[in-house]
């Protein structure tokens, strides 16, 4: 079974010849050494220590935490939550039970809250009190400045503290035969902390590491009379809240992001949307991503394709391109490298600028953004599907960041995170109609380096440096000038490598050398498969270089972090 | 129940690289397929085990794996036909056998350097590279229809190489 150039994921085979065609898929893939399976034993032995007597089940975020991949995003507030994050597993493991699966109401006082539900972070933000479920495996996080105030039924107050996060455990119900009421939440305190005020006037502060039974004592014991009328006050204010009729309720629920089945419960139909805002992240990320205002995103993308367009044809027909058209392309692009520049500095991983801003998650959201400004909002199913690949692609993406080691060439690094990026855009462009797909990437730029804004070609322009000769040779005496120029090489390495180079020149394929450069390629416009060609023939030639032990250790660095990507064209 | 402490290190070292195979069999990536092979650890570890011999945890492991990731699937809207996985399974016992695939590896390891230069390019560009086949044909000098041709030569070649080698 060869299924070249279609997602090679999950693919529905019902037959058993296609399972099996796809087992000898797998074991060729490992023959290769595509990927080599991981060693987990620390992992969990780490997470199951202190826990092996508990018959609790296992939660996928307890997984999660007791992961000990190095992270890119390990940085400010996520590091306090991930060290928290190692002690939580073994409260969860001891303290959760089988408590049915009910939600309970809760009430947030006028502030933000992060909730996170089924897998998904829902970002709460409340004018005034604003109601939502709460169910056992939920989590509830604070913002790193603010604390949150949330009414948990007649059992009392819960107040976060800042930079907070919290996880129920469990909830313990009442049954009266016609119903049950909430009897008890217990809560793990993952980073922070919190101070539960109970409806008995009493009150306790739970630490990071500690569980919290937060209940209603029943006692009639004296207690504080103030915290009760607190108490009263907001249930009678919700009360009057929820008699209103329903409408739009002021600083209304902004779903950060949409975990797909919750988003298919709770999202209004799209093209309800009021506007465009953030729809795929992971928590890694979402500070980075909830900072950037997508809505001018998708607009001024929408604006860069448009022009891009005009650009690259004006071009191909060999017209001079009109002045005002730059200016707007300035304009437009001033806005997006702005935005890069957040992405940049908020930790998004990728190679550059360019990298960043072609990372999974920017390109999901953005090609959200412009079909919602275009008018014609991507449906439910684009929506899990494209969520679904983004998430899946930023996790691989992650992995394949913290794998690898110190002395990993830099252009394998690049060709590794263009591949990747190349798989996500042909799956995620695989999701959308061909007029969605025009709408994003118009044939007159499609596939071309610095003008395809939604697809890898983007990131392939910082690194390309095209280098322009009469013949194989001529590109290879360029090439050897061009690195000694960087490695300042004596006579006989100089020599040893030239020969290396010109065999490089000499691999090039004859079908690119023979493409006559058109006015695209001149303006630097050409398809990312010739770089892509180029990158991969040059990782072997300079690991070839590497390997002759031909290098002192500084040139060997030099070599090793070079970024640039000669793509050769014939005079 | 448990009757005795359980080495959890080394039960993970000897069922994880079989539990990840089997999951990324199943339609999952290498990354995707370390998660929920981790979760699956958890999952079965926390509650109470015994151990019944490498066949029966091996077994159990994947009726877990697969429950997760039918969950998984679940959740992102992208639900998995349950008919399809029996079929699955059912391969996956009858093909991998004891060893989940290693012997078919290793004999693959062995075939794949009987290839002439150019099948063994395609295949190593196509199936380690993720390259295209535009790529792969830009880079052998043939066509996209010629590096397809090729690429089901070669891969018929290996599989009668892999049955040759396994005896069967």
């Amino acid at each position: 079974m060869i299924p070249p150039d279609e997602p090679r994921g999950f693919r529905s085979a019902a037959s058993e010849e296609a399972w099996e065609e796809r087992l000898f898929d797998t074991s060729l893939e490992d023959a290769l050494g595509k990927s080599t399976a991981p060693d987990l034993a620390l992992r969990v032995v780490r997470a199951l220590e202190g826990t092996s007597g508990g018959p609790a089940p296992a939660a996928p975020a307890a997984a999660a935490a007791a992961r000990r991949r190095p992270t890119p995003f390990a940085q400010g507030a996520f590091v306090g939550v991930a060290a928290a994050a190692l002690l939580w597993i073994s409260i969860v493991a001891l303290t959760r039970s089988n408590s049915p699966q009910m939600a309970a109401p809760v009430v947030l006082q006028p502030g933000g809250v992060r909730h996170r539900h089924n897998g998904a972070w829902t970002q709460h933000t409340a004018v005034t009190p604003f109601r939502f479920l709460l169910s056992s495996g939920d989590r509830l996080q604070s913002a790193p400045s603010e604390s949150a105030s949330l009414l948990l039924g007649d059992l009392g107050l819960l107040r976060l503290e800042e930079a907070s996060e919290i996880e129920v455990l469990t909830m313990q119900w009442k049954d009266f035969g016609a119903g049950a009421v909430l009897g008890s939440v217990t809560v793990g305190v993952l980073a922070g902390g919190l101070t539960w005020y109970s409806s008995d006037s009493s009150s306790v502060k739970v630490r990071a590491g500690e569980t919290q039974v937060l209940s209603s004592a029943d006692s009639a014991s004296a207690g504080s009379a103030a915290l009760r009328e607190q108490l009263e006050q907001a249930k009678a204010r919700i009360r009057e809240l929820e008699a209103r009729p329903v409408s739009a309720p002021p600083g209304a629920q902004r779903t950060s992001e949409p975990d797909l089945a919750a988003a298919a419960q709770a999202a209004p139909a799209p093209a309800s949307r009021p506007s465009s805002k953030l729809q795929f992240s992971v928590p890694e990320l979402e500070k980075t991503l909830a900072s950037i205002d997508w809505s001018v995103m998708g607009e001024k993308s929408s604006q860069m394709i448009d022009l891009m367009k005009k650009l690259a044809e004006a071009i191909a027909n060999g017209e001079e391109p009109p002045l005002g058209l730059l200016g707007e392309l300035q304009a437009a692009n001033g806005f997006l490298v702005k935005e890069a520049e957040k992405m940049v500095k908020g930790g998004m991983p990728g190679e550059g600028p360019n990298g960043c801003f072609t990372h999974p998650l920017v390109t999901s959201n953005l090609m959200a953004a412009i079909f919602e400004q275009s008018g014609t909002p991507l449906s439910a199913e684009q929506m899990a599907q494209i969520g679904e690949l983004a998430k899946r692609y930023s996790h691989e993406d992650a992995l394949r960041v913290a794998n690898y080691a110190e002395g990993t060439p830099r252009l394998q690094i690049i060709l590794e995170e263009l591949a990747l990026k190349a798989r996500f855009h042909r799956d995620a462009f695989g999701a959308l109609s061909a007029d969605q797909r025009s709408l994003l990437s118009p044939s007159a730029t499609q596939g071309r380096i610095g003008f395809d804004l939604m697809g890898p070609g983007i990131a392939w322009n910082q690194f390309v440096k095209p280098v322009m000769g009469a013949d194989r040779a001529q590109v290879s005496s360029s090439i050897v000038s061009s690195l000694d120029s960087q490695l300042s090489m004596s006579a006989d390495q100089r020599g040893k490598i030239e020969a290396i180079v010109s065999k490089w020149t000499q691999q090039f394929p004859d079908s690119q050398w023979n493409t006559q450069a058109g006015p695209l390629d001149y303006a630097r416009a050409f398809p990312t498969e010739r770089a892509q060609i180029a990158a991969t023939l040059q990782l072997e030639m300079m690991r070839e270089i590497l390997g002759t032990g031909l290098l002192d250790p500084k040139q060997t660095a030099t070599l090793t972090k070079f970024p640039a990507v000669f793509v050769p064209f014939l005079k | 129940m448990q009757t005795q402490p359980i080495d959890v290190a080394a039960l993970v070292r000897r069922h994880q690289e079989a539990l990840w195979r089997y999951l990324r069999y199943l339609g999952c990536s290498a990354a995707e397929a370390e998660d929920l092979a981790q979760e699956t650890f958890l999952a079965v570890l926390r509650a109470p085990f015994e151990d019944r011999g490498p066949e029966a945890v091996s077994a159990y492991l994947r009726t877990a794996a697969r429950r997760l990731l039918i969950r998984s699937r679940e959740r992102a809207r992208v639900p998995i036909s349950l008919e399809e996985l029996d079929v699955a399974d059912a391969v996956w016992s009858r093909m991998a056998g004891e060893d989940a695939g290693k012997s078919q590896i290793e004999a693959l390891r062995g075939c794949i350097e009987k290839l002439d230069e150019r099948g063994k390019r395609a295949i190593t560009l196509f199936y380690r590279d993720d390259s295209s086949r535009v790529a792969i044909g830009e880079l052998l000098g043939m066509s996209e229809d010629g590096v397809k041709s090729l690429l089901r030569r070669a891969r018929v070649a290996l599989r009668a190489c892999v049955e040759r080698s396994l005896g069967r």
